[in-house]
């Protein structure tokens, strides 16, 4: 039988390799891929508590989530390219020119 | 074998599928192989979404996650030509972190089981489509965040578009 804690135990799966990822990797692309992950996690245990209370309120969080994660794509892409063009390279170590 | 006996079947091997390509986004080296990773891991989701009977969000993950952004990122990616990670002397910080994301496991783990959840889901109706159940929520509860959501998207096509534009001095106006 398929109970909702299997659902959750793959969401917390997910949210805990996209947080180890955000720890690991050092490019700004690999982090941000990593942070979709994690969204991605969050939304799968949003629809398995809507699923498991018939509330379709989670649904549609999981709707704005998406949206959001969308434009912070968008934005935060856009912000690498410009970034790469004074640099050359995302790498988080070497960002780091406002330290004193 | 039984339609329930493929239910179980069919979990286990999406939710493997879903969770090893999200390991693997972590771990491979090239950021392309990363992207593709993710994609697998989105579309996957998207097929436990199914199981959960919410077809319409399983359908906009594979229409925005894995057809939008993973192709955006593959598009950044091609664009700024990132070599392979260097693995060098890194070791250390991997182990710590594996330390603390299985800390981090085991407490959101030892959260759920406070909850009760394992009892099975509630019954419903098999031939109906969740869907319109959805679109009346979204439309009378949430249509005031849903409308918000509108313009975080287009404060998002604005601002991308005004990051990446070159911006051109004054003196070089024609």
């Amino acid at each position: 039988m398929i109970t909702p804690m299997h659902f959750l135990a793959v969401s917390v799966l997910l949210f805990t390799a996209g947080s180890m990822g955000v720890l690991l990797r050092r490019d700004a692309l690999g982090v941000f891929m990593c942070i979709e992950l994690m969204l991605n996690g969050v939304s799968l245990a949003f629809v398995t508590f809507s699923r498991m209370h018939q509330d379709f309120s989670g649904q549609v969080f999981v709707l704005v989530v998406l949206a959001v994660a969308a434009s912070e794509a968008a934005i935060g892409l856009a912000l690498m390219i410009a970034y790469s063009r004074s640099k050359r390279n995302v790498d988080l170590k070497e960002m780091n020119i406002l330290k004193g | 074998m039984t339609v329930f006996d493929a239910y179980i079947i069919g979990f286990y091997v999406l939710s493997t599928i879903t969770v090893a390509a999200a390991v693997m986004v972590v771990f491979s080296r090239n950021p392309l192989v990363s992207a593709l990773y993710l994609a697998l891991s989105f579309i996957g989701s998207a097929g436990l979404f199914i199981f959960l009977k919410a077809e319409f969000l399983a359908l906009v993950q594979v229409l925005i996650y894995a057809g939008a952004i993973v192709v955006l990122f593959i598009y950044v990616i091609m664009l700024l030509d990132l070599a392979p990670e260097r693995v060098k002397g890194v070791y250390g910080i991997i182990a710590k972190t594996f330390v603390a994301s299985l800390l981090v496991l085991t407490a959101l783990l030892l959260m759920f089981n406070i909850l009760d959840l394992k009892s099975a889901f509630p019954v419903l109706d098999p031939d109906y489509t969740y869907t319109v159940v959805l679109a009346s929520h979204l439309f009378s509860t949430y249509v005031v965040p849903f409308e918000l959501v509108s313009i975080v998207l287009m404060i998002g096509i604005i601002g991308a578009v005004m990051l990446v534009k070159k911006i051109e001095k004054k003196g070089d106006m024609k």
